[in-house]
């Protein structure tokens, strides 16, 4: 019994440590929350809007940078986790409401009306695919728009994204809309391959996003679309009409800035980042503080990463604590019931195989994003290691011993707390820690749904090329786990009884 | 206290184990099983125990019927010691042997006082009680065993084969200090065993068993004098030359 105490004391300190720490770092009530895609331009545009809205108000913002896809940040922005994110027209168009007839703002504008849902048409840049080829090449065959390159079409080389090539509304679509004859001197290829091709004179035409920060370095030539053949990628602002009317005073300070971020702006700030390798905050700072001044300081490595290290134990330190609540009791209860056993092993297993991300996107419309859905989401990856080695754990249980307890009249009771759970402790804490590890590992997952952690750096040092902040968040979570495996090394020292170890 | 096996029968997967057994314990003697293995001796102890419960026939614990209910209660009241010793390997030897009398809340002084009277009577040495079974000898562990059976003053004891892992030497050695336990704590003695000697030596009663029924019980003399069954001369006469010197000393 003393041991069961002294596991619970030493998990709820554990948790109220944690949540003592969080308390006193969550701001003031109601920040508006922007969230963002994990790509350059989003973690650029999301900025953007925070640090406007940041100048112009009194509101605190939380940043919600960086989430996994179209899915999960549209549905944040309907269940009100997230307040407003840039988007694209295009993607609004196809991903979201399905019609690719829907073209214009206005005509996106008119199938949101039924939703309380709103874009604003703050941004003056359309980020859409297009063509583009070396300068030197476009001015040896005077090359400025897509039909100048029907006469040329034969002996150029083209090589294209695999994507680019297989949608409809790109290759297939382009060729027989400007009636290009390529003759079968075009590759496929990775997209990150073909700027390189490029440059390496191995090709002389690819596929690009129109506000690529590559072109600017490149020193590329992006064709005009003379036909119009690309649908619009129009970023727009993506927001709850409510949150628009009460936010007007930011909304018009947003207004003013986004009119100075045209393709050519937007280019070279996504090239300070992709290739200069400047911070995308301060990238922002600098675009804003031409008219504005600020007292933005970007804070230390040290500070991020104590603030992550924070993060990350909060998210791990509550799933753990829940996945022993209910993880232990259900291991129990799988060595007691043959029954339960079958259904409670093959529950656990399951949710093991769900792939997190598409997990985390379930939970969601359940528990918004955030932490919540991420700690719901790491619990229960939790459950397996901790109820397998429980269930383990009793079911290695020499069963000699366990008639012994029940011939010296121990009820079901004593024989748990007094002779089975000491000699399963072993096991037990070979699950617990292996719930504790696997959660370090998950929750740099949770940064795709909003929630902070290790995951933040990792996924927007990924998202923009540079190894150096994804080792600010890869490198402390590796210290975590391996931290963990000490702690609960020392722990077993504390928790298994003596006379189990010394036997071994 | 008594207690009686009424008509008792015990199948595993179609096969008989126990077969229509009835058997009544008198107080104060010692009961030796004794048998082969698979004789039925070890399904016995334990439908005794309530570990198992029989296909049909009753169980009579000092008048109780054993029920699963009632399971714990009857147990405390047989002392049991199991093959080996069967002590738990994460309690301390004085863990062990308090264990159950702490669940039952006894007081600290009362727990103490029993202690010091059985680790005397069994003469194993205080220090060895705060040792983990694993640092133990097998002859101490079965010493340790013992005062777990007999702490909480049962009038019935258990013992299950507790000298078979043990070498010959020791064996004999506790045999005698057994006898000598036994007649001091004028208890119901149920004590299983294969071995036709120690069944002799330590045995007021001797009840042979073979596929689940009772081939003869009595005295061991008797067993000699006028065995019911050929069977009883062969089993006797296995071991009898190994024995010999034992018996008749």
């Amino acid at each position: 019994m003393i041991k069961i105490v002294s596991f619970v004391k030493a998990f709820l300190l554990f948790t109220s440590l944690s949540l003592l720490g969080y308390s006193v770092s969550a701001g003031n009530p109601v920040p508006i929350t922007v969230g963002s895609k994990a790509f350059t331009e989003g973690y650029l545009l999301g900025e953007l809007v925070a640090q406007t809205i940041e100048n112009s108000s009194s509101s605190k913002v939380a940043r919600r940078f960086g989430m996994g896809g179209t899915g999960v940040l549209f549905e944040a922005l309907r269940n009100g986790s997230i307040d407003l994110y840039p988007e694209y027209t295009g993607t609004i168009a196809e991903a979201i409401l399905k019609d690719s007839s829907l073209q214009s703002i206005s005509q996106i504008r008119e199938a949101l009306k039924s939703s309380d849902l709103i874009i604003l048409d703050i941004f003056k840049f359309n980020n859409s695919y297009g063509l583009a080829v070396r300068r030197a090449y476009a001015n040896k065959h005077h090359l400025k728009q897509i039909s100048d390159l029907i006469p040329l079409a034969k002996e150029i080389r083209g090589g294209f994204s695999s994507e680019f090539m297989s949608r409809p509304d790109c290759y297939p679509g382009l060729v027989l809309n400007y009636g290009l004859d390529f003759a079968g001197n075009v590759r496929s290829m990775e997209h990150s391959l073909t700027y390189e091709a490029l440059a390496k004179k191995e090709i002389d035409l690819t596929d690009i996003y129109t506000t690529d920060g590559k072109i600017r370095k490149l020193d590329l030539v992006v064709l005009k679309d003379d036909r119009h053949f690309f649908r619009e990628y129009r970023a727009v602002l993506f927001a709850k009409q409510q949150f628009i009317d009460e936010h007007a005073e930011a909304m018009r300070a947003l207004s003013d800035l986004g009119n100075r971020l045209d393709e050519a702006t937007m280019t070279r700030l996504n090239a300070e980042v992709d290739v200069d390798k400047r911070e995308f905050s301060s990238v922002v700072l600098d675009f804003i503080s031409k008219k504005h001044i600020t007292n933005l300081k970007a804070p230390s490595v040290l500070h991020r990463v104590l603030v992550r290290t924070h993060e990350h134990l909060w998210l791990v330190g509550v799933s753990l604590f829940f996945s022993i609540l209910v993880g232990f009791p259900l291991g129990i209860i799988a060595y007691e019931n043959r029954i339960l056993e079958q259904a409670i092993i093959l529950f656990s297993s399951i949710v093991q195989t769900i792939p997190s991300l598409a997990l985390l996107c379930f939970l969601i419309p359940l528990f918004g994003i955030g932490d919540k859905p991420a700690m719901v989401a790491i619990f229960l990856y939790g459950l397996l290691p901790i109820v397998i080695n429980t269930f383990v754990g009793f079911k290695t249980l020499d069963p000699k011993l366990i008639e012994v307890a029940r011939a010296l009249g121990l009820n079901r009771w004593e024989r748990l707390v007094r002779i089975e759970i000491p000699l399963a402790s072993q096991n037990i804490l070979v699950g617990i820690k292996s719930s504790a590890i696997i959660g370090i590992g998950t929750s740099t997952l949770a940064a795709l749904i909003g929630s902070g952690g290790y995951g933040v750096p990792i996924i927007t040092g990924l998202a923009m090329n540079d190894m150096e902040i994804v080792l600010t968040g890869a490198i402390p979570a590796t210290i975590m786990a391996l931290l963990a495996h000490i702690l609960f090394e020392m722990l077993s020292r504390v928790l298994v009884p003596r006379g189990l170890r010394i036997t071994q | 206290m008594t207690i009686e096996l009424k008509e008792i029968s015990k199948s595993y997967q179609g096969k008989e184990v126990i077969q229509k057994l009835s058997l009544t314990f008198s107080e104060g003697q010692t009961h030796v099983l004794l048998g082969s293995s698979g004789s039925g001796k070890s399904t016995l102890l334990r439908i005794i125990m309530g570990l198992i419960f029989p296909d049909c026939g009753t169980v009579l614990i000092d008048q109780h019927s054993m029920s699963p209910r009632l399971q714990p209660f009857l147990a405390q009241q047989i002392g049991y010691v199991p093959q080996d010793g069967g002590l738990f390997p994460h309690l301390t030897a004085e863990k062990n042997v308090t264990l159950v009398a702490r669940t039952l809340k006894w007081s600290q002084s009362r727990i103490e006082e029993r202690l010091r009277v059985l680790s005397e009577m069994v003469s194993i040495k205080a220090q060895l009680l705060s040792r983990y079974p694993s640092e133990l000898s097998g002859g101490q562990r079965q010493r340790v065993a013992m005062i777990r059976g007999a702490f909480l003053d049962p009038q019935v004891m258990l013992l299950d084969e507790p000298l078979a892992a043990l070498d010959p030497i020791f064996r004999k050695d506790l045999q005698l200090e057994l006898k000598k336990i036994f007649s001091q704590l004028k208890k119901t003695v149920i004590f299983v065993t294969h071995d036709i000697g120690e069944a002799a030596f330590l045995g007021h009663s001797v009840i042979l068993l073979r596929d689940g029924k009772v081939v003869q019980r009595g005295k061991f003399s008797e067993f000699l004098r006028s065995p019911v069954d050929p069977f009883v001369t062969e089993f006797i006469g296995a071991q009898r030359t190994l024995q010999d010197m034992e018996l008749y000393d």
